[in-house]
């Protein structure tokens, strides 16, 4: 069942089109990501689905409560859409507690006081803020402050949760632990939410979906690996960073007509020279031990590749590389 | 796509308060400002509108605008408001500057002394200096010396009302360089500025905006000002528009019409003036980024303590001290030509504030309840129109962002026609007219521009995220303002109410034009002792008004809405 | 609209004199501690209430003026003989000869206004100046009078553009020299009547040309180191004429009022003021009507040539 449903949803800036005809839809108790590069439109689907925009067109509703309809001249004002918001710059209110922001959105929906008392200290505990319920804001860290910022979108169980970039003010460690902790809690509580970011290790991160967006379009959607695996074309495959791309003038046996070939780094292998197979010379400008592998960055006529090997390699050194032909991707 | 489209009209049905924000917003200040200055507008152009009648359109302007004496009056106006505003600035950048880097206790008292000018009416200032200055003033029969010739220069005007004017600049400056914090600053250390390389290119750019804010308001104050030229300035026949305004309205004969049309002059002046600051302001406004507000306070040296000691002493002794004291003995002296002996001291004149069927009281009851009744009224209506213009930013509030500069650049007289000429009509079902309420709608247009000023720049540095997290909250537009953003805001808020209670529980010239028979108030219970040659009975009325909103302040500054931690709020 | 309504209440709780009779709205000028007596006093006497409205006499025709559309004032009591005439001339005042008028010289009065006093224009000095007592205007043109000597400004003081007048309409080349000579001497014209007498009380000046009498024997009462001298060659006189407004609805009560003013009782408070009571025969608490040389002039004729007098008096100071 959709929890979310998006019509035909446009919206202009003066002589820009900003989001062109968009339809999506949301799973009930999925993470949705849009994802896509500055200005392609992610962030202002996100702010008219919480209402803080107005689209010239189209038509918005989860479940059964319309949100938009432009036929019908309908617009919920964002305060009647009973959702939640986590905000890039944690939009707390400094001049509240820890609590008091959580309290927020139950004290609006005119929630009895007990009950807001043991919804704040029950989100705070999923949140693992209980111990700092009663300080400023001013006196959390980064990641305690998108904590809270988190436990107050899932304080008045709202059915959609609306992340905007919540990660990317945080440093890579703690990006990673709050990503797998963000899922864990809309798992936990059942929770549809929907993500907005540029970062394609955000969106892997926190996504069931991901909508790949480029200039106010849906340019492709899927499950993460899907999208990963197979970008629909050399655009997406470089937004994503899904591997190397090289002309296909440079790898033997490119199908005819293609332009370009998508080399997954998995997909490249030092030739080990004793077989005689298709391959490539290359020549190694870099080999750094990352993990538990050497990655390694080769030049091939001009275009850098990137790959892992089991050992190390000396730059300069010039190596034979072969592909693995099921992995490659052809784009004309 | 559909065929229907969200329209402007339908795009808003949701959200149904905002339009009503915004049209309340118009309202107040089109019924407090607009309704008086198109009445003066009116009044040029059609010089008997006063009867009702259209005849004779015209005829003021040209007769006014031909006047040889204008252009050289005009071009004093500009020279001085320039003056002003440049020394202004001088004068407070380094005070706002170190005040930002100042322990909160510290920097509260010299914030409290820095708003006693605001409480020293400009009439008064200017009385107090021409008395420690001029010729066997104080100053000659203490030390020897005067600072006539000083005094009744342009340099000496314009030192004169810049000491009274500068703390305008100071209060907004110095919110800004706490908002910005140290952290660029420190940045900048890194890379090897020095201090002086630091604050002229890292800071001062960055507060640039709020100083032009803030020097639009000082420049339009002074362009506006009458007491201080009127007094010092007619001693060497340094006229300006306003004087020749205050002409037309003095003794004989009286010309209205006139006064009107010199009031336009004002107007064109202070919309150049607007314009030109919103040009400026466009080009050196930066975003500073909200992330990281908590910038570490660096400890203070001893010897940048007492840097900071010189110089917050220095101006608070010339701006402050000197006029206060100055004010203090000649309350005390007995007569003004005894001049400073023991003999001369009495407590005649205070002591007679106590006495005449306790008139003095009354005004000083009267004018304390207005002022305090305006800044209320002033700061609701200013954090309505700062929401309006700053997070509305629908058609129509570039208008109301005009609007609230104008009472700054006419002078009061023209305002209390203004205000006659929109209240005095039969047509309306209720009027403030010949209440003490007039006195209030005046106070509330005169000093309106404060507050919008300095909450609009405020609001403008909070995070608009804080807005929506509340409106996705479920709070509406109200809730938004009363919950959110008015707390968020009350430190400057209360900073402005201070400014307007300050100003409003002195102001003269449109009290003594619109008071209703048979109430006074202080200012016009000091001028018609003033009237009666009794300067010293003013002064006295003068100094214990000065104190006593002066504490009602300091005692306000304890409220726990100014309480919170400096920069939090930006 | 809150802070309308809130204006509103205060308003209220602020002006509640409670209002037994149709209150008598009058306009005042000059001292106020004058004209809350007359209130009071004729409030007293006749159980009318008076609304007074006390400002300068600039700032009560402004008013005037200003409320044109929808008039509240029933009698006006200006400092300036020129408002007088002015608004004689626009036809706005109602024609009332008061029977206790009959005392009073026929310069102070017509048909429709009538003068409440007067006062005269003097030299006053400080003493404590080391200056020479001045006797005559002219002596102050002396060197030892250089750069000692204010004046008000008749752009801005009525009763110094009468001087101005008086002493034109006495002799008229002679004036203008005078006047001259005064600027060569240094004379200062900083204003209206207060900034000339101001810096002779401190000290930084030592004499004024036109001071308002009264105001300097109240100040000489109080203590001030002050000295009022009447030239005999001629002065003027500031009267100060009272008005019933046409638009007044309540012209019985004002003519009341008027008649009060000229009463015994209103002379008496005039001349406690130390201002030289209209009526002869009303004794003066200072010099009096026959210790004065005063010019006679035609104030009518002398008022439509204000504005050239004005600007002449402008050019000969600025030189």
């Amino acid at each position: 069942m959709s929890q979310l449903s998006i019509r035909n949803i446009s919206k202009r800036f003066g002589a820009t089109a900003i989001l062109r005809d968009i339809s999506l839809d949301v799973e009930a108790g999925s993470i949705l990501t849009l994802l896509g590069p500055s200005g392609c439109g992610k962030t202002t689907l996100l702010r008219i689905i919480a209402g803080l925009e107005t689209p010239d067109s189209g038509y918005i509703a989860a479940g059964e409560r319309v949100f938009v309809d432009s036929d019908r001249s309908l617009l919920l004002p964002p305060q009647q859409r009973r959702l939640g918001f986590v905000f890039q710059d944690y939009g707390l209110w400094p001049h509240l507690s820890v609590a008091d922001n959580i309290a927020f959105p139950l004290k609006m929906a005119k929630t009895p006081k007990a009950q807001i008392k043991i919804r704040v200290a029950e989100v705070l505990e999923a949140v693992r803020l209980a111990d700092h319920a009663a300080k400023l804001p001013e006196k959390l860290s980064g990641g305690q402050k998108q904590r809270v910022s988190i436990a107050r979108a899932l304080a008045a169980k709202p059915a959609l949760i609306l992340f905007d970039e919540p990660l990317s003010n945080l440093d890579a460690n703690l990006r990673e632990e709050l990503g797998q902790e963000i899922r864990q809690l809309a798992r936990q509580f059942g929770q549809t939410c929907v993500n907005v970011t540029h970062d394609r290790r955000e969106a892997q991160l926190l996504s069931d979906r991901i909508v790949l967006m480029k200039d106010g379009l849906c340019h492709q959607i899927g499950r993460p690996e899907e999208l990963f695996r197979a970008p629909v074309d050399a655009w997406a495959a470089r937004f994503l960073d899904a591997g190397n791309i090289l002309p296909a003038q440079v790898v033997p046996g490119a199908t005819p007509g293609a332009t370009q070939i998508l080399i997954p780094r998995s997909a490249v292998q030092l030739a080990d020279g004793s077989k005689e197979v298709a391959g490539v010379t290359a020549q190694v400008l870099s080999s750094l031990y990352i993990d538990d592998r050497y990655e390694v960055v080769a030049e091939v006529a001009g275009h850098a590749l990137k790959l892992f090997a089991d050992r190390p390699l000396q730059p300069g050194q010039h190596v034979g590389l072969q592909f693995a032909d099921a992995a490659l991707l052809h784009f004309s | 796509m559909p065929a229907a489209t969200l329209t402007a009209g339908a795009a808003w049905q949701g959200r149904s308060l905002r339009p009503l924000l915004l049209a309340l917003a118009t309202l107040l200040m089109l019924t407090l400002i607009g309704l008086p200055m198109l009445a003066i507008l009116l009044y040029a152009l059609f010089p008997q509108i006063n009867e009702w009648s259209l005849a004779a359109p015209f005829s003021a302007l040209l007769p006014n605008l031909m006047d040889a004496q204008l252009i050289g009056a005009t071009l004093n106006s500009l020279s001085l408001s320039l003056g002003v505003t440049l020394l202004s600035c001088i004068l407070a950048l380094p005070l706002a500057f170190r005040r930002a880097q100042m322990s909160t206790r510290q920097g509260r008292l010299w914030d409290a002394l820095l708003l006693v000018p605001f409480l020293i009416p400009p009439y008064i200032g200017a009385l107090s200096w021409m008395q420690l200055l001029q010729v066997n003033g104080f100053s000659e029969q203490l030390l020897g010396f005067n600072l006539a010739g000083f005094l009744y220069s342009f340099p000496g005007i314009v030192t004169v009302m810049a000491l009274h004017l500068f703390p305008m600049i100071y209060f907004a400056t110095s919110k800004a360089f706490a908002v910005i914090g140290n952290r660029y600053g420190d940045v900048a250390r890194v890379f090897g500025g020095s201090p002086l390389q630091i604050f002229a290119r890292i800071h001062l750019p960055m507060v640039l905006p709020t100083l032009l804010s803030s020097g639009l308001i000082v420049f339009v104050l002074t362009i506006e000002e009458f007491g201080t030229p009127e007094i010092l300035g007619s001693r060497f026949g340094f006229r300006v528009i306003v004087t020749a305004i205050h002409e037309k309205f003095s003794d004989w004969p009286i010309d209205l019409p006139g006064a009107s049309v010199l009031s336009l002059i004002l107007i064109l002046l202070a919309f150049f003036a607007y314009r030109l600051h919103q040009r400026l302001a466009r080009r050196f406004s930066s975003a500073v980024e909200n992330q990281s507000l908590a910038a570490p306070a660096r400890p203070v040296s001893t010897a940048q303590r007492l840097i900071d000691l010189l110089l917050f002493g220095s101006a608070v002794t010339l701006a402050v001290l000197l006029p206060l004291l100055t004010i203090g003995v000649s309350a005390l002296l007995d007569t003004l030509s005894g001049g400073l002996s023991l003999d001369n001291m009495s407590l005649r004149h205070l002591g007679g504030l106590f006495v005449r069927d306790g008139a003095a009281w009354a005004a000083i009851s009267t004018s304390l309840t207005l002022a305090l009744l305006a800044a209320l009224g002033s700061v609701a209506i200013a954090i309505l129109v700062a929401f309006t213009v700053v997070r509305l930013r629908t058609r129509g509030t570039a208008l109301l962002d005009f609007l609230s500069i104008l009472p700054n650049a006419i002078p009061g007289m023209a305002v209390a026609v203004g205000l006659i000429l929109t209240w005095n009509q039969p047509f309306w079902p209720a009027t403030p007219y010949n209440t003490p309420a007039i006195l209030l709608v005046a106070y509330i247009c005169l000093t309106l521009p404060y507050p919008i000023r300095m909450l609009t720049a405020a609001l403008k540095q909070l995070p608009r995220s804080l807005d929506d997290a509340a409106y996705i909250s479920g709070a509406g537009e109200l809730r938004v303002i009363l919950r959110i953003l008015t707390p968020l805001l009350a430190p400057v808020a209360l900073a402005a109410g201070f400014i307007v209670f300050a100003i409003a529980s002195r102001e003269l010239v449109s009290s003594l034009m619109l008071a209703p028979p048979g109430v006074e108030t202080v200012a016009t219970y000091v001028f018609h002792q003033f009237d009666q040659g009794s300067i010293n009975a003013g002064m006295a009325m003068s100094l214990v008004t000065i104190l006593v909103s002066g504490s009602i302040i300091v005692l306000g500054q304890r409220l726990p809405g100014s309480r919170q931690p400096e920069g939090k709020t930006q | 609209m809150k802070q309308f309504v809130a204006a509103l209440a205060v308003g209220l709780v602020l002006a509640t004199p409670t209002f037994a009779a149709e209150p008598l709205v009058v306009y005042s000028a000059g001292p106020a501690s004058l004209s809350s007596a007359l209130a009071k006093a004729f409030e007293a006497k006749t159980g009318t209430p008076v609304e007074m409205f006390e400002s300068t006499a600039g700032k009560i025709m402004a008013r005037y003026q200003a409320e044109k559309s929808n008039p509240h004032a029933d009698v006006m009591i200006s400092a300036s003989w020129g408002h007088a005439l002015t608004l004689d001339e626009a036809g706005e005042l109602l024609p009332y000869t008061s029977p206790n008028a009959a005392q009073v010289p026929a310069a102070l009065k017509s048909d429709r206004y009538v003068a409440q006093g007067a006062a005269a224009l003097s030299i006053a000095y400080n003493p404590k100046s080391g200056l020479p007592a001045p006797q005559h205007w002219a002596d102050l043109t002396h060197p030892s009078y250089k750069g000692q000597v204010t004046m008000p400004d008749p752009a801005k003081s009525g009763s110094a553009l009468t001087l101005v007048q008086g002493l034109v309409a006495q002799d008229s080349a002679n004036a203008w020299t005078l006047f001259s000579q005064l600027a060569a001497n240094d004379l200062l014209v900083p204003g209206a009547n207060k900034a000339a007498l101001n810096p002779v009380l401190q000290g930084a000046k030592g004499v004024v040309f036109g001071a308002v009498d009264y105001i300097i024997i109240g100040a000489k009462a109080k203590g001030e180191s002050i000295e009022v001298v009447y030239p005999s060659e001629g002065t003027v006189l500031a009267p100060r004429p009272v008005m019933i407004l046409k638009s007044s609805r309540h012209a019985e009560t004002a003519k009341q009022f008027v008649d009060f003013l000229l009463s015994d009782q209103g002379q008496q408070l005039v001349a406690e003021e130390y201002i030289l009571p209209a009526r002869t025969d009303v004794p003066a608490k200072r010099p009096g009507w026959n210790e004065l040389a005063i010019i006679d002039f035609d104030a009518k004729q002398a008022a439509e040539q204000a504005t050239a007098t004005k600007a002449k008096f402008a050019s000969v100071i600025a030189k």
